[in-house]
């Protein structure tokens, strides 16, 4: 489907809801398959610090920060982001996930 | 006449670009109505980095934390206590009842989560969603920082659904300096 940031395949969740606040564009941090994070849709993985620099940069400007991680990447490499998010006093994150149907 | 109006030498070399303006603007309105369907999230929350100038208090003694955990091999652990697929709403909801009644001494309840480095990302992302399944209530509270895993005693929990005693849990954000 139609993704922001890097195109990767999202877990599904029943309880994931629609944000419909209103407002900036979030930023999207993608954690592929292979573990790598990308800002947006960059072509190159981003470093720590990287990271950390475009999230207080997302703070400035009262953006959300959108984790859309790879169903099939290890919990491990999604830490480090939360880790970074904390660093950079986000007070929290929206983890991307797609509507499971029915039920 | 000596005018030249054209079609008379061979055939005409611009293509005529109505119907290609026809079929973008159709394809722009479908995106237009698709995009705002896409993304469907889970907010969570992280710990907050505490200020190194400010002493920090420990937390008082009759605290209730609750821990989520999904291991390494995708099973999912609430403090002490081990959950089935099957059952882990259910004692979930048992879990927010507890600490929903001790909302006005502790505030709302929080769950905090944390998975193994080398649980699936599906597998946390399933827990997540399990924990809003038990109760939309839930304040999900993520941990960053790696526990101590051998940290935590093998107390069981009574069958009443009473939490085990406080204190049995690591403290899930960032401990004193």
């Amino acid at each position: 489907m139609l993704q922001k940031g890097k195109s990767v395949e999202l877990p599904k969740a029943k309880n994931a809801m629609q944000n419909k606040a209103q407002g900036p564009e979030p930023l999207f941090v993608s954690v592929t398959a292979d573990g790598k994070v990308y800002i947006e849709s960059d072509k190159q993985p981003a470093s720590p610090e990287q990271l950390v620099d475009a999230m207080k940069g997302a703070i400035a400007e009262g953006k959300r920060v959108m984790v859309k991680a790879d169903v099939n990447t290890e919990y491990g490499a999604v830490r480090p982001v939360l880790d970074r998010a904390s660093k950079a006093k986000l007070k929290g994150v929206q983890l991307a996930a797609e509507e499971l149907k029915g039920k | 006449m000596g005018m030249d109006v054209g079609a008379k030498k061979g055939p005409r070399s611009d293509i005529n670009i109505t119907p290609l303006v026809d079929v973008v603007l159709v394809l722009l309105i479908i995106f237009m109505v698709l995009t705002p369907l896409m993304e469907k999230e889970i907010a969570v929350r992280v710990p907050e980095e505490p200020d190194q100038t400010q002493p920090v208090e420990p937390p008082p003694a009759d605290l209730l934390q609750i821990l989520f955990k999904v291991d390494e091999a995708g099973l999912f652990h609430v403090n002490n206590e081990t959950l089935t697929d099957e059952n882990a709403i259910d004692r979930l909801k048992v879990w927010y009842r507890a600490a929903k009644s001790k909302e006005s001494t502790q505030g709302p309840p929080v769950i905090f989560f944390d998975a193994d480095d080398k649980a699936k990302y599906a597998r946390a992302m399933k827990g997540l969603d399990t924990i809003r399944d038990s109760s939309p209530g839930w304040t999900i509270g993520m941990m960053t920082e790696k526990l101590a895993s051998a940290a935590t005693g093998t107390e069981p929990t009574p069958p009443g659904g009473t939490p085990p005693s406080p204190g049995t849990t690591p403290a899930p954000t960032n401990p004193p300096q």
